[in-house]
């Protein structure tokens, strides 16, 4: 039987390195990707909850979360298509209009 | 095969193809990487008995937004394939690096009086999951619904080309 932490330090890993790959890329699709990691970091925790708890709460809130990943993704990489029309890059290197 | 070599397995393919998923300098590749990552999570919530969170895993994330990256990386062409790394922000990485430690400080010292597991091992069935989605959680059901339908009006109305240059 594997003990339910193993699963936590699972997640806590992918959280780790989603959050080390939204702080080192440049490229917005890869701050994208990043973004799917730590979501299913969050998705990893629910489930594993869901079962320690044998309740069905935790995977009904994973659900949830691939819904809202997924309008996330399809916003996410309109704005990328719509930065590229305008500046033909993808870098955060021309998101600098708004810099105070 | 044992749960736990079966578990081990899987994390550290989990943990190589997330690590490259961050690293690798092709966008294409990248995204293949994040569908493995996706496939061996899928095996790890099917390991915990959720085979209908596995299931839905591969069809939504592998099925759908991985492909929609894919898609978005082919439309936007070669341009894109280049390793940029920020100039390492040391302060961003001490900060997040700090917060992280403090997590997992926290996360050990509380892992002793984590409460008190139930077993099932097999696991929650789809009868249950299914009346707990239509009558418990029915109003975010629906309000999702309209979300998804808001994210696909808004994402048609950013990507399209504005007027004056069609």
């Amino acid at each position: 039987m594997i003990p339910h932490e193993a699963y936590l330090y699972l997640a806590f890993f992918l959280f780790s390195v989603g959050l080390l790959g939204l702080c080192i890329r440049k490229n917005l699709l890869f701050i994208l990707m990043s973004l799917e990691l730590l979501l299913n970091a969050a998705n990893l925790v629910f489930v594993t909850g869901a079962t320690t708890h044998a309740s069905s709460g935790g995977q009904i809130t994973a659900f949830f979360i691939m819904t809202i990943a997924a309008a996330e993704a399809a916003l996410g990489l309109a704005m990328v298509i719509a930065l590229f029309r305008r500046y033909g890059s993808v870098s955060t290197d021309i998101l600098k209009q708004l810099r105070g | 095969m044992t749960p736990i070599i079966t578990f081990a397995l899987l994390s550290f393919f989990i943990g190589i193809c997330s690590l490259l998923v961050i690293f690798h300098p092709n966008p294409v590749m990248s995204a293949i990487f994040l569908v493995a990552d996706l496939f061996f999570l899928a095996g790890v919530y099917a390991l915990q008995g959720a085979h209908f969170v596995a299931v839905i895993q591969i069809i939504i994330y592998a099925g759908a937004i991985v492909v929609l990256f894919m898609f978005v990386i082919m439309l936007l062409g070669g341009g894109v394939s280049r390793l940029q790394m920020k100039p390492l922000d040391l302060g961003l990485l001490v900060f997040t690096l700090i917060g992280l430690l403090v997590m997992a400080l926290k996360f050990y010292l509380h892992s002793g009086n984590l409460p008190q597991v139930i077993e099932r091992p097999e696991g929650i069935s789809l009868d249950e999951l299914s009346l707990a989605l239509f009558r418990d959680f029915l109003w975010p059901f629906e309000i999702a619904s309209i979300l998804i339908l808001a994210a696909v009006v808004a994402s048609i109305l950013i990507a399209k080309k504005p007027h004056h240059e069609t």
